[in-house]
């Protein structure tokens, strides 16, 4: 399997908690992102997708007054180009079994549960973009 | 300082006031990036514990629940434990509609979130060690 590099990647960051969200960007970094987009909540992200244009977005799902779940239905309905296929992790604290089917429906690769971990987001991040990699024709 | 009553076995009173270990395993040392990060997590974490305050105080349950876990998530990854557990008893709390419940785990954010904003604060002025209890 190819290894992603992760410098190469634009990673849009989607959480509502300034502090997390800067938390979240900090470990991306340190991970090896260099290219990292930012956005509040949903609308702020789908306001954002087509000029940020990221290969991966980790998100959170509790944010108002777009959350997650409802900003992944509706990135799956874009016209951005990539909309149908972008990977998307979900950076949460909500593991109820409705939520994940849901999310896994939404084609959600991957969790990351709160507190965010640094070795946890790198291996969640890393397998997904792998497995992007290899979805590539 | 948080200092376990006897027989006191409340997550709260059981967790640290500040854990330096969430900001060493993402900087490696306790230096100023992790200071700066930490005092983001208090200015950020303040207004959203006005909210809940005002929330409450109308039992605005919705709007207490939203900002009860956007203030705990970003606790409990700044490593202030004893807050998270208690705004964990004040989601539960508002969740239920509880208001005399919320109004009594309430009463204790306040103190504690206060001594967060000590222990960071003391942060710039004396070597961390591995938390603060």
């Amino acid at each position: 399997m190819m290894e992603p590099d992760a410098a190469a990647v634009r990673v849009l960051v989607v959480e509502d908690n300034d502090f997390i969200r800067e938390l979240v960007v900090t470990m991306l970094r340190e991970i090896g992102f260099r290219d990292i987009a930012q956005a509040r909540d949903g609308h702020d992200a789908l306001s954002q997708i087509e000029t940020a244009d990221p290969g991966l977005i980790i998100c959170d799902i509790s944010m108002q007054p777009m959350d997650g779940l409802e900003f992944v239905e509706t990135l799956r309905q874009h016209s951005w180009p990539h909309a149908a296929e972008v990977p998307v992790i979900f950076l949460t604290s909500h593991t109820e079994a409705p939520i994940v089917k849901r999310a896994f429906k939404l084609g959600v690769e991957a969790y990351v549960v709160k507190p965010v971990q640094k070795k946890q987001l790198e291996v969640r991040v890393m397998t997904t973009l792998e497995r992007a990699l290899a979805r590539r024709p | 300082m948080s200092v376990p009553t006897p027989g006191d076995a409340s997550p709260a009173a059981r967790a640290e006031i500040l854990d330096l270990e969430r900001m060493r395993e993402i900087f490696g040392t306790i230096d100023g990036n992790a200071i700066t990060m930490l005092r983001r997590y208090i200015e950020s974490t303040a207004p959203l514990l006005a909210e809940i305050g005002r929330a409450i105080a109308a039992h605005r349950a919705e709007d207490a629940g939203n900002a009860v876990h956007s203030a705990k998530g970003a606790s409990l990854s700044a490593g202030a434990d004893e807050l998270a557990a208690l705004l964990a008893e004040l989601e539960t709390a508002t969740k239920a509609k509880a208001w005399d419940a919320a109004q009594a785990a309430h009463v204790q954010v306040e103190p504690a979130f206060r001594r967060v904003q000590e222990a960071v604060m003391r942060l710039g002025a004396e070597p961390a060690t591995t938390g603060v209890r």
